[in-house]
């Protein structure tokens, strides 16, 4: 029925309804700058209606919910694209600082460095006995060696704060995922959609699944009334409704995958660190020994391909026990028994039995503590990623950083130097200097003295390069300074001269030959596990023509010690006197002589020779050793550039639809303020209805008295 | 569309950092000139600027080189110039020498401006640069020749018969007569040495006074002659040796043998064995049932490797039969580094040697009781080096020293030969020792028969010695002498000044070379002036906008009009 009370009852109602909706247009303008803040409107809806004369009679306005404005179908493509943005984002900032230590553009850096490294064997073949040539070429090898040194030592630094950056970031994953999960569980109790939307919640919600996002990824499914379910990309699930897993970044492991058949009771065990994770399946079956061993093949992207010798076939590598362990990339693997990495197991290992070894810190979804998944970034060698891993977000920036980038890098300049060291040496190892030698020891070390010197498990650094033939020696009283004798080394007491077979003869044997040939001259002994020449009183040495590389491995009459950018070095004998530089050789008269500028020409020329250069990834190639560091410089410049172009072109993406999204749940004061304005003239007008109301309540009351 | 006040602050905080972006990397670019200043500016652009870089500095170097080696050669051709005037003047003296009126005194005056000519040869052929001795080989730490004293002679058959060798030294020629101390037998007959009727006569002072004394009793094999008063022994290494006797009364007798003692030079440095067998040292099993050595000219690392026999066209490794099978080989220049595969020698059908051919010349392999080579024998070619060569390009080296004895001659002492079993220097003696030029490999003029030399310095020390001893016969063939070795050494002179032209060629090359390198660096890295100052003040006024219309945008809102 109509009246002054179901009048003021109306204005009530109306009062009430707007100031809601100016209190919500209010909280809009509040939170114009808030990040993750979702504008929110009042529904307003007819407060009922009575049927009554004269007719339908409504009851005024009533405000139904406070809705939150949020594009949920944007939302989802965001957090894959921004995820994408960040991955390139983190590799691009990360590989800027790389690229400073590649910079050449003014002049100074390794490649120059390793041109004046040649200019000065050139240099010095114009005056071999010049003190001052030979100091000129010592200075320019220092500075070779300690920029390689420096470059190597800086990526280190780079991938272990790689891994801080890492851990933290895992940190904050776990936090936002036991915050998600929480978040849920509030949702739960306090949403009652339709009456009571708890917007705030759903908003903070929101903001830390952008955040998740951000770091690695993450897949969203509603599950209807508020509940999502947050997976990773790979399909790991982190959060389901109130349950919540876990991400661990923990240390090296090795994992077993036996086949059903097998009953193969070892474990594989390593040394040494390496930034791939290395796949072993056994191919042949066999026994873990150190003769005819069981076979297995390695991969390094986790099963797809296998990696191949120099000849381009599979490589395949027999299973040692501790005491042969043998060397693959950066690692020295083995295989013990379960739990004990000096026992040899007994079982058979069968074929299809694989081994992963992962040798750096990785990441690991955590479903409980008995099952771990590992989810670090994997690349394939045709560069896809591995779908079944984190492939996007900071976490794979920073992994892909660490383990495809500066892996890559460092196993470059590895190369490098290993070749540099070898090639140098081999030839520098067969020319004598203006001094001999009265005693000598040898700078590469073997692991068991009385194996065969070719052999992986001796564990000679360049024991693969060794050849068979031999190498010549020669002899001299040292007073006068003539020649006593020169000949090759004779390696068995049987008629004639026995050449080298890397294949049967061990450190002992080499000790051996020299006795045999030179007895009474010069005495060879093993300190240290290195091989040692003492010439007897009054005889000096020195070294010549070796066809078989022997000089060099062992490190006798060398120029640089040491085989990878971390060691590598001037060897000290030379560094301590310059006149064992071997800028000649011991020519046909058995005479070495001052102007003898052979050798030096020859390392001179090394700059034009293509050698061999191999790493794990990239397998043996053959270059100069200035175009292979040039190159290198090239790939870092074209992986920053290709990191910024990607950065630049997600980030754009990105932008966009967060711009749809803003379109959407963003706040605009003027929209606001136009709101506030209209609220406002509605709010005066219901007051004034009041005031009409009470008008005509008093005329009614005043009709009586 | 809805627009937002974040969408807004976002994009002006954008544009604004974008386009001040790309001011920064011009305003960098204008700074150092250049288009890349990181490797991400232009990966492939950045390899090729350092890989010509490279090339760059080693075309430097190699202008270095040539500097260093014009020293050498330009100081070498003067020098031997120099050498060609002395020969000169020593062949105006020896003329006149020659002629039948001069009298003995004469020719002593002119023996001792010979003798001054001589020594400046000497000093000529010992010319250093750089401290380094040109002539001496790779032995350039010390002189390239040495005065010493040797021995001619006018018998051919004592020159055979017998070797010798002088300790000590003597400033004028001493002359050796033999005769009869009993007086019985005729001159011109021979006696032997051993013979102790033997008497010897020698003067010093070029035939005025002789002093006479018994020739010594073989003593270990030699006769030992100390010639009292000189400062000289002269020791004869085979007793039996037969010595035509000169009339005890006069001096002048030309028909006994007669003895110079007169100086000459020895070669102290290097020599290379080209034209010589080349030692080859041989390893592996069984190969101490061959023999081996090698012909031409090797560097310094050449080593052949057997590999096998060929099979029904492909590779067998196994012995190999002298002979009898097609041996398959490998050789290598640098001591086993890199090894040139798949060379083949066909037998020859002769089973006791076969010769190879490697880079370089020839290796010759013979039995010595067996002909079978195993597969895997290497063998190594043990050349000699003389050379000092330097790298004037990538692909060309240039000599910069000589071999003193090719030019100049002297005696130079087997390098094989001069220790002994027990680690002692053998004293230099015509046994071990070779005299540059000679066939017969020893040096004595034989007479009538004598023919002339190119060896300039025994030349010139067989001309004092005949000058001072009066010997016109001798001084003739002396002169002859010196005319080839005039023009043996203006031979070498050319060679020097032909390898002198070849620097001027390779030192133009460089500059065009250098030319072209930088060049090719300036196109890939610099920044075009034009282009970047007109981008620069273009991105300014870009930026000049995007400021203006962003603080346009956000003075407007509602606020002012409510």
């Amino acid at each position: 029925m109509f009246g002054p009370n179901s009048i003021l009852d109306m204005a009530k109602g109306a009062l009430l309804a707007h100031q809601a909706c100016i209190q919500v247009t209010g909280e809009n303008i509040s939170n114009v700058d808030t990040p993750g803040y979702a504008r929110r409107a009042v529904t307003l809806a007819e407060a009922g209606v009575i049927n009554y004369t004269p007719g339908q009679v409504g009851l005024g306005v009533e405000a139904t919910e406070v809705v939150r404005y949020f594009d949920k179908m944007v939302e989802r493509l965001y957090y894959d694209q921004s995820a994408l943005a960040s991955r390139w984002d983190t590799t691009y900032a990360s590989l800027s600082s790389v690229e400073t230590m590649f910079n050449e553009s003014d002049g100074y850096g390794i490649s120059n460095s390793l041109s004046k490294f040649f200019t000065a064997w050139s240099n010095l073949s114009q005056s071999p006995e010049d003190t001052g040539s030979r100091q000129e070429l010592l200075n320019s090898t220092d500075t070779l060696c300690s920029l390689l040194k420096q470059t190597d030592a800086d990526l280190s630094k780079l991938q272990q704060q790689a891994d801080e950056e890492i851990a933290q970031e895992v940190d904050s994953a776990n936090k936002l995922i036991q915050d998600i999960a929480e978040l849920n569980r509030q949702l739960n109790l306090y949403d009652q959609p339709g009456s009571n939307n708890a917007n705030n919640l759903y908003d903070q919600r929101a903001s830390k699944l952008r955040s998740l996002s951000n770091i690695m990824g993450i897949n969203v499914i509603d599950n209807g009334s508020g509940d999502i379910t947050v997976t990773t990309e790979g399909g790991q699930v982190l959060v389901d409704g109130v349950e919540h897993y876990s991400l661990e970044f923990t240390a090296a492991q090795t994992r077993t995958a036996l086949t059903p058949s097998s009953n193969f009771d070892g474990e594989v065990f390593f040394t040494g660190n390496d930034t791939y994770e290395y796949t072993l399946q056994c191919v042949n079956d066999g026994y873990v020994s150190n003769g005819n061993a069981a076979q297995f093949r390695v991969s390094i992207d986790g099963g797809r391909t296998w990696l191949t010798d120099e000849n381009g076939q599979e490589a395949h590598y027999s299973a040692r026990p501790e005491d042969g362990k043998i060397n693959i990339g950066g690692l020295t693997i083995w295989f013990g028994e379960n739990g004990d990495p000096l026992g040899t197991p007994t079982g058979q290992m069968e074929e299809g039995d694989t081994f992963t070894i992962i040798p750096k810190k990785n990441v690991y979804w955590v479903k409980n503590t008995s099952t771990k998944e590992n989810i670090t970034p994997l690349t394939y060698a045709n560069g896809d990623d591995d779908s079944k891993r984190i492939t996007s977000g900071t976490l794979a920036g920073l992994f892909n950083f660490r383990d495809n980038y500066l892996g890559d890098y460092q196993d470059k300049l590895d190369a490098l130097s290993k070749s540099l060291v070898w090639e140098v040496n081999r030839l520098h190892s067969q020319g004598a200097g203006l001094e001999k030698f009265g005693t000598t020891v040898g700078t590469y070390s073997v692991a068991h003295d009385d194996r065969a010197l070719g052999e992986d498990s001796t564990g000679l650094v360049y024991g693969d390069k060794l050849q068979a033939g031999s190498s010549m020696f020669y002899v001299y009283n040292a007073d006068t300074g003539l020649l006593v004798s020169g000949a090759a080394l004779d390696f068995s007491d049987a008629a004639g001269v026995q050449n080298f077979d890397p294949s049967a003869h061990s450190l002992e044997d080499v000790a051996a030959a020299f006795n045999r040939t030179f007895n009474g001259a010069v005495t060879a002994t093993i300190v240290n596990h290195k091989l040692q020449i003492t010439a007897e009183d009054g005889y000096q040495f020195a070294f010549g023509t070796d066809s078989t590389g022997l000089t060099a491995a062992l490190g006798l009459n060398t120029f640089f010690q040491g085989s990878t950018a971390q060691d590598i070095g001037i060897n000290d004998k030379v560094g301590g006197d310059l006149d064992f530089i071997c800028a000649g050789h011991v020519n046909g008269a058995g005479e070495a002589n001052s102007g003898d500028n052979t050798i030096s020409l020859a390392l001179s020329e090394l700059k034009d020779k293509s050698v061999r250069l191999s790493t794990l990834r990239d397998g043996v190639t053959s270059q100069t050793l200035s175009g292979y560091y040039n190159g290198l410089v090239g790939d870092v410049g074209a992986d920053v550039s290709a990191a910024q172009y990607n950065y630049e072109f997600n980030a754009a993406l990105a932008n966009d639809l967060d711009s749809r999204q803003q379109e959407t749940m963003g706040v605009n004061l003027d929209e606001e303020m136009t709101n506030l304005i209209k609220f406002q003239h509605a709010y005066t007008a219901a007051a004034k209805l009041v005031t009409l109301a009470d008008e005509m309540m008093q005329t009614l009351l005043s009709l009586k008295s | 569309m809805r627009v937002t006040q974040q969408m807004l602050y976002d994009n002006y905080v954008r544009n604004m950092n974008s386009s001040l972006g790309k001011l920064m990397d011009l305003n960098s670019q204008a700074s150092s000139m250049k288009r890349i200043n990181k490797p991400s500016d232009d990966p492939s652009g950045m390899v090729r600027v350092l890989n010509h870089r490279d090339t760059l500095s080693a075309i430097n170097q190699y202008q270095e080189n040539i500097d260093t080696a014009q020293g050498w050669l330009n100081a070498s051709d003067e020098n031997l110039l120099q050498v060609s005037n002395i020969i000169t003047q020593a062949k105006t003296l020896a003329e006149q020498a020659a002629t039948g009126t001069l009298t003995s005194d004469n020719r002593e005056q002119i023996s001792y401006q010979v003798r001054s000519l001589f020594e400046q040869l000497i000093g000529l052929a010992n010319l250093e640069y750089d401290g380094k001795s040109v002539y001496a080989g790779q032995k350039t730490d010390g002189p390239a020749f040495q005065e010493i004293l040797w021995m001619s002679t006018n018998d051919a058959d004592f020159a055979a018969d017998t070797g010798f060798y002088i300790d000590g030294d003597s400033d004028t020629t001493i002359l050796i007569q033999f005769y009869d101390k009993t007086g019985t037998l005729q001159p011109g007959e021979s006696m032997s040495l051993s013979n102790a009727n033997l008497g010897l006569r020698f003067s010093a002072d070029g035939g005025e006074t002789f002093t006479e004394m018994d020739v010594p009793d073989p003593a270990g094999g030699q006769v030992q002659i100390d010639l009292a008063g000189t400062g000289v022994r002269l020791t004869l290494t085979n007793p039996a040796a037969q010595v035509k006797l000169t009339d005890p009364a006069n001096y002048n007798d030309a028909g006994g043998t007669w003895l110079w003692l007169r100086p000459s030079a020895q070669y102290m440095g290097d020599d290379s064995s080209d034209s010589g067998d080349v030692e080859v040292v041989a390893m592996g099993q069984g190969t101490d049932q061959l023999q081996s050595w090698a012909t031409g000219s090797f560097g310094p690392n050449m080593t052949v490797r057997v590999d096998g026999y060929l099979s029904n066209g492909s590779l067998v490794r196994g012995p190999v039969t002298m002979g009898g099978q097609t041996m398959v080989y490998s050789y290598s220049t640098d001591g086993g580094v890199n090894w040139i595969t798949g060379n083949v020698q066909a037998p020859n059908g002769v089973a006791s040697n076969m010769s190879l051919s490697i880079s370089g010349g020839l290796l010759h392999i013979a039995s010595n009781g067996g002909n079978v080579i195993q597969a895997g024998s290497q063998f190594f070619v043990h050349a000699r080096s003389s050379a000092i060569e330097i790298a004037i390009s990538s692909t060309e080296k240039v000599r910069i020293n000589e071999v003193g004895m090719d030019i100049f001659g002297g005696v130079y002492q087997d390098p094989d030969r001069t220790v002994d079993a027990n680690g002692n220097r053998i004293h230099l003696s015509s046994q071990n020792s070779t005299v540059a030029f000679s066939k017969n490999g020893s040096s004595m003029l034989a007479g009538s028969n004598a023919s002339p030399t190119k060896n300039l310095l025994e030349a010139m020390g067989n001309l004092i010695g005949f000058l001072e001893t009066n010997n016109q016969g001798g001084i003739q063939n002396a002169l002859a002498s010196l005319t080839l070795a005039q023009e043996h050494v203006l031979n070498a002179a050319a060679s020097v000044g032909g390898r002198e032209n070849r620097l001027e060629v390779a030192s133009t090359i460089l500059d065009g070379l250098e030319y072209n390198e930088n060049e090719r660096i300036s196109s890939i890295e610099d920044a075009d002036m034009s282009e970047l100052l007109t981008a620069l003040s273009q991105q300014e006024i870009i930026y000049k906008a995007v400021l203006q219309s962003s603080s346009t945008i956000m003075q407007m809102s509602l606020l002012n009009y409510v």
